[in-house]
């Protein structure tokens, strides 16, 4: 039972207020504060026990008194109001209307932790999703329910690659049963408004959910940001019956908030000051994606994340990877050279990639031919670096055949403007131009027969 | 001024190779002027594509926001209307609420109140029309007092423990207010929404 | 007398109860009103300290908290093979009939059916001794597996009084009298965190075979042995462990899905129904027991996941069988022991790991090993223990990683490099190793060819001195190495792409048989050596290089099947031939 407020604040340090003379409260309620001027903030307990309650408050803790502070317990875990109307909504970081309209009446109220999915009631996700993105589509394959994260750095153009996505895998999506939810954690105002104007310019904002917590906001409430937006998505996924592609941005923001509470709490500290549990947190954020048996709907998610120095060992892109199924890093080198998506594909890698292509989804041979370009870009990179020591006369004919290559994926294929929405058939296309201009006996991870077929 | 045939030749001569020059170049003018303008024609058809599809993917993403946005707009003026309808039988609701008398049910509220606090050390406050029951009620609760100042609600008690550390509010607008959300969902499901 | 208590502290899964002090360490204790579980980790006065294996969300103090008066136990009897089970024996199945998609909590089920009827033969009469850990008769598991019926392990033995005959028993009914002894079931319960015991144990002298040529001939593992597996994300370390789990020589393969991701139990579950044991061609979920404590289950669940997985391997391991267990990954095992500590605000040691993970890893790794079970017939069986680790930043020098390489005598170092390269699998050459290959180069001497070991070693050198000329050609180009040295580096090449690389998705090379494996070992040295001698008699390195025989030594491992090894014979007559061919133009023999 709820609704007992207390009034005697033991302590107030960063995000958290430590509640005394606490005689009930549950572990993760949800707690309202009030200032002395009245106005009500949210929080949640974090520890409980004898007489204490320690409340994390998402919206900080600035201009909070000992004096003249009231807790209120509301006895519920914080919950998200759903319905279908949510579509083409936008809220705040906590779930609650931004865009001055009415709460939704909601279906349900559900508890914005979710619980985790069975693993024997998950469905294997196999279903190509075509995004319109060459790189993407040709050498890292997006499938349906799968979570496939993009590395990137600041400044380079992860959002424009993350609203094209969301824009054109939704024109193929079949109609009605798409949707996108969109959650903004701790990004500029601008960034956030790109995405959108992008969603409005593509029609598909009214099958969109936006959270928008940017960076003037409360930094403890993109704690609870990505959690609500995945709690919409999930019920339109499992409940509705929809595919709901899922952007989080920024996830380091994410883990930065993550940060200051630990610190908070004087735990002891992991690697770089993050927690112990960071994996355990990120873990319960991106494993609610994923398709479920006999549902109809998916939930496929692209979180981005920018990665502090570009250096992917760090914590966070580090420990993401190991829950992720894939990664889509994005490189300086290609950044700086102006290439549109600067993908690297050598450290990318989608997992679910092998089960989503070939025969009855894209193509048979996309596989193969996939593995062929791969490979020599990789070796055009190594004749590159090899050019650097003995200059190009040092080269064998071969080598040099091996640079065009290089130079040839990173313009013909790699290379794509914005608006551009490349079908399958021409991604797999330009994958053969450019490996084409390989002699045909290089071309040793295609079968004869696909050689015959598809060499230009 | 006198002749000089020797700088009348010398101007020829210069004359006519600038001349010369100048027809040359002129030609050579003529040429390029040509061949430019021959070459702009096919770049100049390829330009007008590309202006024609800019203008074509433009006008779809135009068309796209505009239907899409009216769509939604209209959408959200429904929701709004919803809201104002259920906000109106909510407030008819409430005043029907307010008008009864809750005397009856203060004692049940004055009970739970102290059995969420755990503690009978309490100070209770209440409005006027609910004083006399809860005043009844407040018999059974040893360590309880009532409070001299009467509150602004339509019934129900707001229970303090004696040291002020922790307060329990059970008044009617308080629980009316907790089960809002569901209330409006009950409401709305009347309309044919949500259900 | 179970203890009884209330709850008086809640963060995250830890929880403290007061009026505990009936309770023991390591019991397990129901956990609120709705009935959690979780297992006493600590004792001060008569608090004690619970870890919880479900979400805590909700739980208030005052609620109760019961003692169920035994530590974790898993049920051990017919019906786990094919389960998956969450890391307290739950069974997902079982779950989702309760909860839905979604993992619920306070559900209670039975690890296996009870009610289902095994056909029991008893193989002892009436009047017979037994003893603990002694078979009684057998069932009929699944179409791979004999199931033989034993006394637990703290069955105190004796003369039979009584036993059934021959029909179809569930695991509830009692099948044989003891005198003086509790009645027999077909299924008893064993502590997780108590390893069963055996009579005897043995040196490891027999090779775990996994078809994975760069395991089984570089870097082998012995049956009852000990291997890790670390590696940063997107080596190929899952893909790597699976085909492990697919293709190991052994009965039964218990995988622990510790803490990671829920799709990958999920393509388990798809695939192993499908793929077919390669020596008997039954389906290889016939043989396999899955455990996941999936990333975003309950941490404190993750760490019992891996003794709950152990338990299991050690009782398949007593009916004489070989087991393989594989946990994936260790290092989230140890993430749950960090969190756990923190909360009980120990002091912790490197990178805020507890001092005890050393010795948690030690007695994890100790529980491997090939034994004469307890009890009769006579019967040897092992448990070979595989554990992935996930090193953050994909540093070796952290302590999960480094204690690990204290306790276990294999290596397999994947390499982000060869992962970017696409060579897979991505395990590196150099920083691996393996122990056990002077314990089982007889096994390979007697069953395969005598000098085996040899050719590695061999093979192994060609690759060291790669390694070392390797950096030479960084510096100053290919020109600058003599004809010799380049040869080694292409015989570097061959052998990396026709020995070391191995295609998981192909069906062909997918598993290699020994045969096949040590043929083509066999091929490549032969080509190595017969490569130097015509250089050596004035052939060119280019003459070498082109041979027409090279295409297809490289792209045997993938055209030539394992019942094809006369084609094997063929290639190396050819090569013969080529390099005699040489010969003709006055340059070699």
């Amino acid at each position: 039972m709820g609704g007992v407020q207390y009034s005697k604040i033991a302590e107030i340090k960063g995000p958290l207020v430590i509640v005394d003379g606490v005689e009930s409260a549950a572990f993760d309620e949800l707690v309202e504060i009030e200032t002395a001027e009245g106005e009500r903030r949210l929080g949640k307990v974090l520890e409980v026990g004898n007489g204490k309650a320690i409340v994390q408050v998402f919206e900080g803790t600035t201009g909070l008194s000992i004096s003249a502070t009231n807790a209120r317990f509301v006895g519920k875990v914080m919950e998200m109001p759903v319905s279908r109307e949510v579509l083409g909504r936008v809220f705040d970081g906590l779930g609650r209307p931004k865009d001055g309209l009415p709460d939704p009446i909601a279906d349900k109220f559900i508890d914005i932790n979710g619980e985790p999915m069975n693993p024997e009631q998950r469905e294997y996700p196999k279903d190509f999703i075509q995004t319109g993105v060459s790189v993407i589509d040709g050498m890292m394959t997006l499938v349906r329910g799968q979570k496939l994260p993009i590395f990137s750095g600041s400044g380079m153009s992860h959002n424009l690659l993350a609203a094209q996505i969301a824009r054109q895998a939704s024109v193929v999506g079949t109609g009605d049963d798409f949707a996108v939810v969109f959650a903004a954690i701790g990004v500029q105002y601008s960034e956030a408004e790109y995405f959108r104007r992008s969603l409005e310019e593509s029609g598909a904002l009214k099958r969109s959910v936006l959270f928008l917590n940017t960076a003037d906001d409360p930094a403890i409430e993109r704690i609870i940001t990505p959690r609500v937006a995945l709690t919409v998505a999930e019920y339109l996924a499992f409940d509705l019956g929809m595919h709901v592609l899922v952007i989080l941005t920024d996830m380091t923001n994410y883990a930065e908030a993550l940060r200051e509470i630990s610190a908070a709490r004087e735990e002891v500290p992991g690697r770089k000051g993050y927690p112990g549990y960071l994996y355990t947190d990120l873990s319960t954020v991106y494993e609610r994606a994923g398709k479920l048996d006999g549902r109809k709907g998916s939930v496929t998610q692209v979180p981005i994340l920018s990665m502090p120095s570009d250096d992917i060992t760090h914590p966070i892109p580090d420990l993401t990877g190991y829950i992720t199924e894939g990664q889509v890093v994005l490189g300086r080198d290609l950044f700086r050279k102006g290439v549109y998506p600067p993908v690297n594909i050598l450290m990318s890698l989608s997992r679910l990639m092998k089960d989503g292509i070939g025969e009855g989804s894209t193509r048979g041979d996309h596989g193969e031919i996939s593995n062929q370009a791969y490979d020599a870009y990789s070796r055009a990179q190594e004749v590159r670096a090899l050019a650097g020591i003995v200059g190009k006369a040092g080269l064998t004919e071969v080598d040099l055949k091996y640079m065009d290559v290089g130079d040839a994926f990173e313009e013909l294929f790699l290379a794509q403007a914005t608006d551009s929405n490349r079908p399958i058939e021409e991604t797999l296309g330009l994958l053969w131009e450019v490996v084409s201009k390989l002699p045909k006996s290089e071309i040793t991870k295609v079968k004869d027969a696909n050689i015959e077929r598809y060499y230009k | 001024m006198a002749s000089n045939p020797e700088l009348e030749r010398s101007i020829d001569r210069v004359v006519s190779r600038a001349g010369d020059a100048m027809v040359a170049g002129l030609a050579g003018a003529g040429e390029a002027a040509r061949r430019s303008l021959d070459e702009a024609g096919p770049s100049l058809e390829a330009e007008y594509d590309r202006i024609i599809s800019d203008g074509k993917k433009e006008a779809d993403k135009v068309s796209r926001q505009l239907v899409g946005g009216a769509e939604l707009a209209a959408r959200n003026r429904e929701l709004v209307a919803l809201e104002e309808a259920v906000d109106r039988v909510f407030e008819r609701a409430l005043e029907q609420v307010a008008g009864a008398d809750h005397s009856k049910v203060a004692a049940r509220l004055l009970e739970e109140a102290a059995r969420t606090l755990g503690t009978d050390e309490m100070v209770v406050l209440t409005n006027a029309a609910s004083r006399g029951a809860v005043e009844a009620a407040l018999s059974g609760f040893k360590g309880a007092s009532l409070s001299p100042d009467a509150i602004d609600c339509m019934g129900g008690v707001v229970a303090r423990a004696a040291d002020g550390s922790m307060e329990f509010d059970n008044t009617i607008d308080a629980r009316v207010a907790r089960m809002k959300p569901l209330i409006r969902k009950e409401i709305a499901a009347q309309f044919g929404v949500g259900v | 007398m179970a203890a009884s208590g209330r709850i008086v502290w809640v963060s995250g899964p830890a929880v403290r109860a007061d009026g505990m002090s009936d309770a023991k360490m390591y019991e397990t204790v129901t956990v609120g009103e709705s009935k959690l579980v979780g297992e006493v980790i600590r004792l001060t006065g008569d608090v004690a300290f619970i870890q919880v294996y479900e979400s805590t969300s909700g739980l208030r103090p005052g609620e109760p908290v019961e003692g169920t008066g035994s530590p974790l136990s898993v049920l051990l009897g017919p019906g786990i093979i094919g389960q998956l089970y969450d890391g307290i024996q739950r069974p997902l199945r079982e779950l989702s009939k309760a909860s839905g998609s979604f993992i619920g909590r306070g559900i209670v089920t039975s690890p296996v059916d009870m009610s289902k009827k095994y056909h029991f033969v008893p193989s002892v009469s009436a009047g017979d001794q037994v003893e603990a850990g002694g078979i009684i008769g057998s069932v009929k598991e699944t179409d791979l597996i004999d199931h033989p019926i034993m006394l637990p392990p703290d069955h105190p033995g004796g003369k039979i009084s009584g036993i059934v005959q021959e029909g179809d028993y569930t695991l509830e009914d009692e099948v044989a009298q003891v005198e003086g002894a509790e009645p027999v079931r077909m299924c008893h319960r064993w502590p997780v965190r108590k390893p069963r015991p055996y009579r005897e144990r043995y040196d490891p002298t027999v090779p775990l075979l996994t078809g994975q040529r760069v395991i089984d001939t570089f870097f082998p593992i012995a049956k009852g042995g000990t291997g890790s597996i670390p590696g940063a994300f997107g080596t190929g370390k899952t893909v790597t462990l699976h085909q492990i789990a697919k293709w190991a020589d052994s009965q039964v393969v218990v995988y622990i899905g510790c803490g990671e991701r829920g799709n990958e139990m999920t393509e388990v579950l798809v695939e192993f129904p499908h793929l077919k044991d390669p020596r008997s061609g039954k389906p290889l979920m016939d043989r396999t027991v899955l455990v996941a404590n999936t990333s975003n289950m309950p941490v404190a669940a993750r760490e019992a996941s891996i003794y709950t997985g152990v338990t299991i391997a050690e009782y398949y391991r007593d009916m004489g069988k070989d087991v393989v267990l594989v946990a994936d990954s260790t290092s989230r095992w140890a993430e749950a022991l960090r969190e756990m500590s923190g909360r009980l605000e120990e002091m912790p040691a490197e990178e805020g790991y507890p001092s005890y993970l050393a010795s948690r890893l030690a007695e994890f790794y100790e529980r491997a090993g090939r034994v004469r079970a307890r009890g009769g017939p006579d019967r040897d069986g092992s448990v070979t223990l595989v554990g992935a680790v996930s090193p953050s930043g994909g540093d070796f020098t952290e302590p999960v990683t480094t204690h690990t390489m204290r306790f276990i005598k294999t290596f397999w170092a994947l390499d982000a490099k060869l992962a970017y390269s696409r060579h897979y699998p991505s395990i590196n050459w150099m920083s691996s190793y393996s122990g056990y290959l002077d314990d089982i180069a007889q096994w390979w001497g007697k069953n395969v060819g005598g000098d085996w070991l040899d050719l590695r070693s061999r093979a192994y050198g060609v690759l060291q001195r790669e390694d070392t000329l390797k950096e030479i050609v960084r510096l100053l180009g290919p020109d600058a190495l003599p004809d010799e040295e380049k040869l080694i580096l292409e015989v570097a090449r061959m052998v990396k792409i026709g020995l070391l690389q191995q295609n998981s998705f192909d069906d062909v090379d997918t598993y290699c048989s020994p045969e096949k494996q040590y043929r083509l070992l066999q091929l490549l040295v032969g080509f190595y050596e017969k490569g130097l001698q015509a250089l050596r008699e004035g052939a060119k390195l280019s003459d070498v290089r082109e041979l027409p025989v090279v295409p297809a030594l490289l792209k045997a491992r993938m055209d030539v099947k394992d019942d094809e090894m006369p084609k094997l014979e063929g290639l190396a007559s050819q090569m013969e031939e080529q390099f005699r061919g040489m010969a003709g133009t006055g340059v070699s023999k």
